[in-house]
């Protein structure tokens, strides 16, 4: 048979040893960094630096710059054991994903040497400063505006839902440069520290719990041509770029599975009680599952060897968001059925509940689904010509 | 991780479109229609004359995609022809070809040919088919079997999978027409894929397809290496070709407006033909209640089974 | 096969008044004295003549009760109050009786246009033929119009007392039996498309006029294509202004007032739901519980169609009300005859006929099921079209042919 749905012996060793390492060093009923306690934050950071030390944080990049190396099998392996996990890298995880390796393709020298070993040693936050209040599927026309200014520019705005800006030392600006015939024209990104007095944080409560999101205000922030990433004006094709790091995403089909797969043990003798029509909702969310791992294999796969097209990812992006939402509800009506003084159970609860308010938020993280259709429909009909 | 079926595999599946093509196309299934006892001669030759018979699904691997991939070609111009039901014949039985079959009225598309059967429950319990009741629409005709004996755990996976494969073709040509229809047909002055809201109905089909594929490729594989758990991987499967044909089907006809309801449009055979596939052996919750039932605590495997 | 007629503690939504208590006995006992017994059965694989021979008498049968136009106006025949007409449709799909196919488009789309905007002289000539059986068809929809209606291309144009009428029509259910059509042509081809549309009553024996059914299995063809080669219609058979057609077909889409809907609802519940749990194993949890939901569904929909009425003819109805209905009612349906497929297993699928007088709940599942789309399709006449639907066959090929 030519088909072969093994990821492969390194694969599979990778991924037990990434789950030694989060039972090792991870608390066991951990929801993710970004909670009210901060001793969960710490957990996250020095759960990077743990990585980084086994060169396993940004195994991902080109060994010249710090990484492993690793064949896309094994990034996929680290994304989805993170995710399922509640994502123990905390914020860095963005950094690692796309920042480092956009800086490797687009930075100068000195600013992969700045910012490169850093985000490799696992020592530095970052946040995307793209979404404004006017702007969001509609990102180009955003109105954060830097003019220039002496030697440089002077940049005003507000961005908004910008993950973990009280916490990240510094920021993927998207800002406006000039005008052009065309809006996606006359936009820069710029690299900038967080902690410059002409940036306020502000954050916003949300039903997401905190840090996720907030407001980012510039004032008059002063950046220079160092701070440039890629060509002045150009910035737009970085963003695209940007999208195409993220094509597969977050690995959301592994947080699904993971809770789908404990929910037997948790109602222990009580599961074959359960009503039947609940515990074939469960079979099917199962296959859902694997429904959508599959479809992201399938990204990347095409991506890996060159092959991929526009619309080939989108497909895989509304099944898996779908799958977040529709498992939420199985595993809420499953966890209504769990007996509430076992403490075991009480750890589901938590989780269950965790996971469906996040995905309530599928639909719009990461870009709207909408955005996903639309891409998915003008490939569909192109192929008709 | 290799995602696609062999290219030997799919050049054959190629060359099974363009052979079905020439041989009438989307006449052949109105043709056995109109004469069901046609069909035998309709759809025979060509058959023969890409070496179906000869392929091996059962103890050859690259035999087995080579099926798959005939059965959906077949699928794609609605065959009137038990392709996939032939395919799957047992390897110790001397018949020309496996039906799974319910306990309750056990049935067939397998009206009016001459081929000989075996049957197959969910549980394994073979039989042959020894008598057949009046064929109804689709071909399908109830079966009187006698029994064989307990040893067909092994055949169930396949009889269930490439049927599948050739609902997976249905699909393939259901949305290929839709999409050429909206963007032909205007109305209000645009083509009504300039409609927002029909470009979405199409994504929803086409998420179904999309996945459909996959994990059609999945329980392949899971057949080809003798996992244990194949024919869980198989019932998941067919569950899922169910849903999806619905929703397929369901959005292709609504784009398609009054119009996919009549004779003239290839939709229209399409989803009749395709009823069959996706009511027997069992429907699509009695098919989930299976898998349920079978799967018990342990769920499907994947990452953290 | 009868069914035990429903007590009044089955309408929850409001106590009704001794009159209408009064009136529903009434129309129980003209049910169960008036309803043809086994009319399923016999009306099943009939054939056209008969089809439309049964479909007269049994609106004749109404007609002499007066339950067969009690929405139009008293002096027309009408003058059932809304109260008494949600009552009468109530039992009626209680008692499972026949329901009125070939007369629909007349006592509903007809009578709504004549009486909104026909002279006195076309509604003296056409209401009391209406109730005499004359039967009705619409011609509005074309190859080329079909959601977009306003693009339509049949022409007429004026020439001395009369226009003359090119084109064709599509679509046209149980154009075969019409003595009469609803045409919607155009007589201004330099107009805004909207504006330069006419209306015109049809006499279907006029020469030029060819009706061509559309193929389907069984033999019978209620959906037909309606050829129109130089016919002339005298202009005393406009109905509004010249160019002013489009508003008045406004008044022939808007003809039903959710009492369709209603009537639909109330037999999907009745005949329809208890077919299903008749036919189903319900000591089977999990049948039993979609089933329990199906109940509650269809109550909600009866509900919900009783206050479409109710407001409608108190004035409050919302713009958006009824298509909500229609799409509760279409989505409901679906998923019901779905399920009626599903556990109705290989069985459904052989019963292919089914009787032509019947609405939604034929007892053959899977022709519901293929009809149930009907109301989904955009454009789709209100008209109930599901025996066509059924023989065109979505979901089962036909029985073969003579071919």
């Amino acid at each position: 048979m030519s088909m072969d749905f093994e990821m492969g012996q390194q694969a599979g060793d990778l991924r037990r040893e990434l789950r030694d390492l989060v039972k090792t060093h991870v608390p066991e009923h951990y929801l993710g960094a970004f909670t009210d306690n901060p001793a969960d934050l710490e957990t996250a950071q020095q759960f990077c630096r743990t990585l980084a030390e086994s060169n396993l944080l940004c195994l991902a990049w080109p060994e010249e710059f710090g990484g492993g190396g690793a064949s896309v099998w094994e990034q996929t392996v680290v994304r989805e054991e993170m995710w399922a996990h509640h994502e123990p890298r905390g914020a860095q995880y963005m950094g690692v994903n796309w920042v480092g390796p956009i800086i490797m393709r687009h930075g100068t020298e000195e600013q992969q040497r700045k910012h490169l070993p850093p985000i490799a040693r696992g020592e530095v936050i970052w946040c995307q400063g793209f979404s404004e209040p006017e702007a969001g599927s509609d990102l180009a026309s955003l109105r954060t505006t830097a003019r220039r200014d002496d030697d440089g520019w002077l940049v005003s705005g507000q961005k908004i839902w910008t993950s973990y800006a009280t916490m990240a030392q510094w920021c993927f600006l998207l800002a406006r440069t000039s005008k052009g015939e065309k809006k996606q024209q006359g936009l820069t990104i710029f690299l900038v520290p967080m902690d410059d007095p002409a940036i306020q944080v502000r954050p916003i409560r949300a039903m997401l719990g905190p840090h996720h999101l907030n407001e980012v205000f510039f004032d008059d922030l002063r950046v220079t041509e160092a701070d440039v990433l890629g060509t002045v004006d150009a910035g737009w094709s970085i963003v695209q770029d940007v999208m195409s790091f993220e094509r597969v995403g977050i690995a959301r089909y592994a947080r699904c599975e993971r809770l789908l797969s404990a929910a037997p043990a948790v109602l222990g003798d009580r599961w074959d009680d359960l009503p039947a029509e609940l515990r074939a909702r469960w079979v099917r969310m199962l296959t859902h599952c694997r429904r959508a791992r599959l479809m992201a294999y399938r990204v990347v796969d095409l991506q890996s060897s060159g092959r991929i097209q526009p619309g080939d990812a989108a497909a895989y992006r509304i099944a898996v968001t779908k799958l977040d939402q529709d498992s939420a509800e199985v595993l809420m009506d499953i966890a209504a059925e769990v007996g509430h003084d076992d403490p075991r159970a009480k750890w589901f609860l938590g989780e269950v509940e965790d996971h469906w308010r996040y995905s309530q938020a599928s639909t719009v993280s990461s870009g709207s689904i909408e955005m996903q259709r639309i891409l998915l429909s003008r490939a569909l009909l192109a192929g008709a010509k | 991780m290799i995602l696609d079926l062999g290219d030997d595999a799919k050049e054959y599946g190629r060359q099974a479109l363009r052979a079905f093509e020439a041989a009438g196309g989307d006449q052949l299934v109105q043709q056995a229609e109109a004469k069901p006892d046609l069909r035998e001669s309709l759809a025979g030759p060509v058959l023969s004359e890409l070496g179906a018979w000869d392929l091996d699904a059962r103890t050859d691997v690259d035999g087995l995609e080579a099926a798959a991939a005939l059965c959906r070609s077949a699928g794609y111009w609605a065959l009137p022809y038990p392709v996939a039901e032939r395919l799957a014949k047992p390897t110790d039985l001397d018949v020309d070809g496996l039906i799974v079959v319910a306990d309750i009225r056990p049935s067939g598309v397998v009206a009016g040919l001459e081929s000989t059967w075996a049957a197959v429950s969910l549980a394994g319990v073979r039989s042959r088919v020894a008598g057949y009741g009046a064929a109804g629409p689709g071909f399908v005709a109830e079966v009187e079997l006698s029994a064989v004996d307990d040893n067909g755990a092994g055949d169930v996976a396949l009889g269930l999978v490439l049927p599948c494969w050739t609902l997976l073709g249905m699909l393939d040509r259901a949305l290929e027409l839709t999409i050429a229809h909206v963007s032909l047909r205007k109305q209000f002055g645009q083509t009504l894929s300039a409609f927002q809201g029909v470009q979405f109905q199409l994504t929803d089909a086409e998420v179904e397809r999309s996945g459909l594929e996959i994990l059609a490729k999945y329980a392949l594989w899971s057949i080809a290496t003798d996992r244990p758990e194949a024919t869980d991987d198989a019932l998941a499967l067919r569950m899922s070709a169910i849903e999806a044909a619905e929703v397929v089907f369901r959005v292709c006809h609504q784009l398609h407006g009054a119009v996919g309801f009549c004779d003239e449009t290839t939709l229209s055979w399409l989803s009749r033909y395709s009823q069959p596939l996706r009511r027997l052996p069992l429907g699509l919750s009695a098919t989930r209640d299976e898998l349920t039932r079978r799967v018990g605590g342990t769920g499907l495997t994947g990452l953290f089974s | 096969m009868k069914y035990p007629a429903e007590s009044e503690d089955m309408y929850e939504n409001s106590p009704e008044s001794r009159t209408q208590a009064q009136f529903r006995q009434q129309v129980r006992a003209w049910c169960e004295q008036h309803i043809p017994p086994d009319w399923r059965q016999s009306q099943t694989g009939v054939d056209d003549d008969e089809f439309v021979r049964f479909q007269k008498s049994w609106f004749a049968e109404l007609h002499s009760a007066g339950y067969a136009v009690p929405h139009w106006p008293r002096e027309w025949g009408g003058g059932l109050s809304v109260p008494e007409q949600i009552v009468l449709y109530q039992e009626l799909a209680a008692h499972d009786a026949p329901r009125l196919v070939l007369a629909f488009v007349g006592i509903h789309h007809a009578a709504a246009t004549l009486l909104a905007a026909g002279t006195d002289e076309q509604r003296r000539r056409h209401l009391p033929a209406i109730l005499d059986g004359e039967i009705w068809v619409q011609g509005f929809s074309e190859p080329e119009a079909g959601s977009d209606l306003a693009s339509l291309r049949t022409s007429a144009r004026r020439a001395g007392d009369s226009y003359v009428v090119n084109g064709q029509k599509l679509w046209a259910s149980g154009g075969k039996h019409a003595d009469w059509c609803l045409l919607l042509a155009r007589t201004d081809p330099n107009a805004p498309k909207r504006k330069g549309i006419s209306y015109f009553l049809l006499d279907m024996t006029t020469p030029g006029v060819e009706v061509r059914p559309i193929r389907n299995a069984i033999g019978d063809s209620h959906f037909c294509e309606i050829f129109l080669n130089d016919v002339e219609i005298p202009a005393a058979n406009l109905v509004g202004a010249e160019n002013a057609g489009w508003q008045v077909a406004q008044a022939t889409l808007g003809a039903e007032r959710g009492l369709t809907m209603l009537e639909l609802a109330e037999r999907l519940g009745n005949a329809g739901f208890r077919w299903l749990v008749q036919a189903a194993p319900v000591d089977d949890p999990v049948v039993a519980d979609r089933l329990a939901q199906f109940e509650t569904e269809i109550t909600g929909l009866r509900g919900l169609c009783r206050k479409v009425v109710e407001d409608s003819e108190n004035g409050t109805v919302g713009p958006a009300d009824a298509s909500i209905v229609k799409l509760f009612y279409s989505e409901l349906l679906q998923r019901l005859t779905d399920f009626g497929a599903e556990i109705g297993g290989m069985a459904a699928h052989t019963r292919l006929a089914k009787p032509m007088s019947s609405g939604w709940e034929s007892g053959s599942w899977l022709l519901d099921f293929i009809g149930s789309w009907e109301w989904t399709i955009p454009g789709g006449s209100s008209e109930i079209q599901r025996t066509i639907i059924g023989e065109r066959g979505l979901g089962l090929p036909r029985e073969p042919s003579a071919v």
